[in-house]
């Protein structure tokens, strides 16, 4: 049995210049419109149990679609078939009404979404302490943050036990701690075997939640499938499109902040000889080592997660980036004033400068604790190698 | 948000009425909120619900018969002047309210229709239902000493029928005007000045019997005018009246019920679209 199916939907938008436009074509029959394809054709089926992850670039019809599979819209043409309950999030927070405290909120959208009274009852409680608000939850929903709306709204929707979920880009507000309480629930979902859509421009968390992927090109399905070969062609494209363009400290817009804020972070970063000798200039070959050492905040709380390395070059692309979870270690349980090394004892990197993006992450390496960059370090080569990695290699030639 | 718990939400004229009726509890409470909500964070609070219709009262009471001196039947002194205009302000300040909200109510709601699948005809349903229960108590005093005064005890079984037409007649051009705001924005202005409008062209703050022969043809044309028309034979002398009252405001509550639920039917799936 599938969980969700859709066939060749297809969503047109008619744009009047102006209201009086409306008005012509109707006594007039004849269009005063132009037409906008948000979405042309796409189809797809999920089974229950299934993620997908739907990626493109802004305006690429990635929210319509949302709002077509959680009904709020109706497709122009195309059919849509749904076994089971689902609970949508779709774009920023839910539809609030300002006035009202957040829990009587609580009510009107459980309401709305068809729960009676008995079942908001016994899941108030719940939402209220998954959304965090503890005493604000009495107060009125205008003196809210956008950060706390978005949170009582994914309490409210992920608390009906659906089968489906929708979730349109719901996780770039809110702060560190609620978006890895997001990802642990989502996480949870998917074990339990629920259909998960999940629209998101960060293609890490696409990667790591979704066994399938659907990238959106202008309203058209460029390419869908297994998770990896969708991001790769997406990213390639992305690639190709931004090439010319000057990028400009692309590397750090993830979390970041004062430190006082993060739960742990680096007191330092080090990049050194085999010594230990702090360096700014390396020879292609020779040994190569990173240190960091980490400071925890609060010492009464347990953080255990994974240390993820990017080695960037100075014009932002990513000459390898692995994490300790993709080397089968397992989970680090950091302490303050840890110290952990990265060795790479035959640098094989030619000429350039480059530096680490460090990230701390937490257990499943999807939340990202606190990232810092390294200093530029130069490396030189002697050898006369074209190209950007000395490269094991072994002639052979035979008389 | 949205649950899917109904699978398909239906679309026909009479499922209008299903839908609301399947939502009923949820339209109590959506109710209740909005009577609540309505003067929230004033010092009156629920007293707003009271002073409004009052003072609104007060003011044509002393214009129309204290200044005007305005006297309905032949032997009616200024009391009778008074319930004449009662009996016809408090059903006319529900009707103008639940217009002028429903008319309102799917631009207001735009962030809920577009994130939330459910029957949008609730939310109209809310704004019309609710000025019932706001003016309810206004009238329920009114109708309890005409009772006890007059000994009109037919009253109590007739009003909440004519009531329950009255709804219909409300919701139904409610329907149809939250319709047409949404794809004119318009209509809420036009609507305005229908109302401001209404209540003068209307035998409600003086008898029909003093307007001018070419004018009172036009009343029938007026859908408010057989409401009006029973709601004073009822408050004045206890009795129906004319039965053609009765079969004229059955008739207006049918023909905009089925038009208004029709026209919401076949465009509501367009309302995200355009809100």
């Amino acid at each position: 049995m599938t969980a969700l199916e859709v066939k060749n939907i297809s969503k047109i938008y008619k744009i009047y210049g102006s209201p009086a436009h409306r008005v012509k074509e109707i006594v007039l029959k004849r269009p005063f419109h132009t037409v906008f394809h948000a979405l042309r054709d796409v189809s797809f089926t999920l089974l229950p149990g299934d993620t997908l992850g739907i990626m493109g670039e802004n305006g690429a019809g990635k929210s319509t679609l949302l709002k077509i599979l959680a009904k709020t819209l109706k497709p122009t043409s195309g059919s849509l078939t749904v076994t089971g309950r689902v609970a949508a999030l779709l774009e920023l927070g839910a539809a609030f009404n300002p006035e009202f405290s957040g829990e009587e909120n609580i009510y009107l959208n459980a309401y709305l979404i068809g729960l009676s009274r008995d079942e908001i009852d016994a899941r108030k409680d719940d939402i209220i302490a998954f959304s965090e608000l503890g005493d604000f939850i009495k107060r009125p929903v205008k003196t809210y943050s956008s950060g706390m709306q978005v949170r009582l709204a994914f309490s409210i929707a992920t608390s009906v036990n659906p089968d489906i979920l929708i979730i349109d880009e719901a996780l770039s507000v809110g702060d560190q701690h609620f978006q890895k309480k997001c990802v642990d629930r989502m996480m949870e979902f998917k074990r339990a075997g629920k259909t998960i859509l999940f629209c998101s421009h960060s293609l890490y968390l696409i990667q790591e939640l979704c066994g399938r992927a659907i990238w959106l090109k202008q309203g058209k399905t460029e390419k869908i499938g297994e998770t990896l070969a969708v991001i790769n062609a997406y990213s390639d494209w992305v690639r190709e499109k931004d090439a010319g363009l000057h990028i400009k400290d692309g590397g750090a817009k993830a979390p970041g902040g004062p430190r006082s804020e993060n739960p742990l972070w680096l007191e330092w970063i080090k990049i050194t000889d085999e010594e230990g000798r702090e360096k700014e200039l390396f020879n292609t070959g020779r040994h190569v080592k990173l240190s960091m050492r980490i400071r925890v905040g609060d010492s009464r709380n347990r953080y255990s997660g994974h240390v993820g390395i990017g080695l960037h070059r100075n014009d932002e692309v990513i000459m390898s980036g692995f994490t300790t979870k993709m080397d089968n270690l397992p989970p680090v349980t950091f302490r303050d004033g840890q110290e952990i090394d990265l060795s790479f004892p035959c640098f094989p990197l030619l000429a350039g400068q480059y530096y680490f993006f460090v990230v701390i992450t937490d257990e499943y390496a999807l939340h990202s604790f606190f990232h810092q960059k390294s200093s530029v370090f130069f490396v030189e080569h002697f050898t006369g190698e074209l190209g950007v990695v000395k490269m094991d290699h072994q002639w052979n030639i035979r008389p | 948000m949205s649950l899917l718990r109904i699978k398909e939400i239906a679309t026909s004229t009479f499922d209008t009425i299903k839908n609301i009726f399947a939502f009923r509890h949820i339209l109590f409470q959506l109710v209740v909120r909005e009577i609540k909500g309505r003067f929230v964070g004033s010092i009156g609070g629920l007293l707003w619900h009271f002073i409004n219709p009052i003072l609104t009262l007060i003011i044509y009471l002393f214009v129309f018969v204290y200044v005007f001196k305005l006297r309905v039947g032949t032997s009616g002194g200024a009391g009778a002047s008074a319930v004449y205009i009662m009996a016809g302000l408090f059903p006319w300040m529900i009707i103008a309210e639940g217009l002028l909200r429903g008319t309102s109510s799917m631009i207001e709601n735009a962030a809920l229709i577009q994130k939330t699948y459910f029957p949008t005809e609730i939310l109209a349903a809310k704004a019309v239902v609710a000025p019932f229960l706001s003016y309810g108590v206004a009238i329920l005093l009114f109708t309890i000493y005409i009772c006890l005064s007059h000994g009109f005890l037919m009253l109590v079984f007739i009003l909440p029928f004519i009531l329950m037409l009255q709804l219909f007649f409300t919701l139904g051009v409610s329907l149809l005007s939250a319709t047409l705001s949404v794809f004119f924005r318009d209509v809420m202005q036009l609507m305005n000045i229908i109302i401001t409008f209404w209540i003068y062209v209307t035998p409600i703050l003086y008898p029909a019997s003093m307007l001018p022969e070419w004018a009172k043809n036009f009343m029938y044309v007026n859908p408010l005018y057989p409401f009006m028309s029973i709601y004073q034979s009822l408050f004045l002398s206890g009795t129906l009246g004319n039965w053609h009252m009765l079969l004229l405001a059955a008739l207006w509550s049918a023909a905009f019920f089925v038009t208004g639920a029709f026209v919401f039917n076949k465009l509501k799936y367009e309302f995200a679209d355009w809100l």
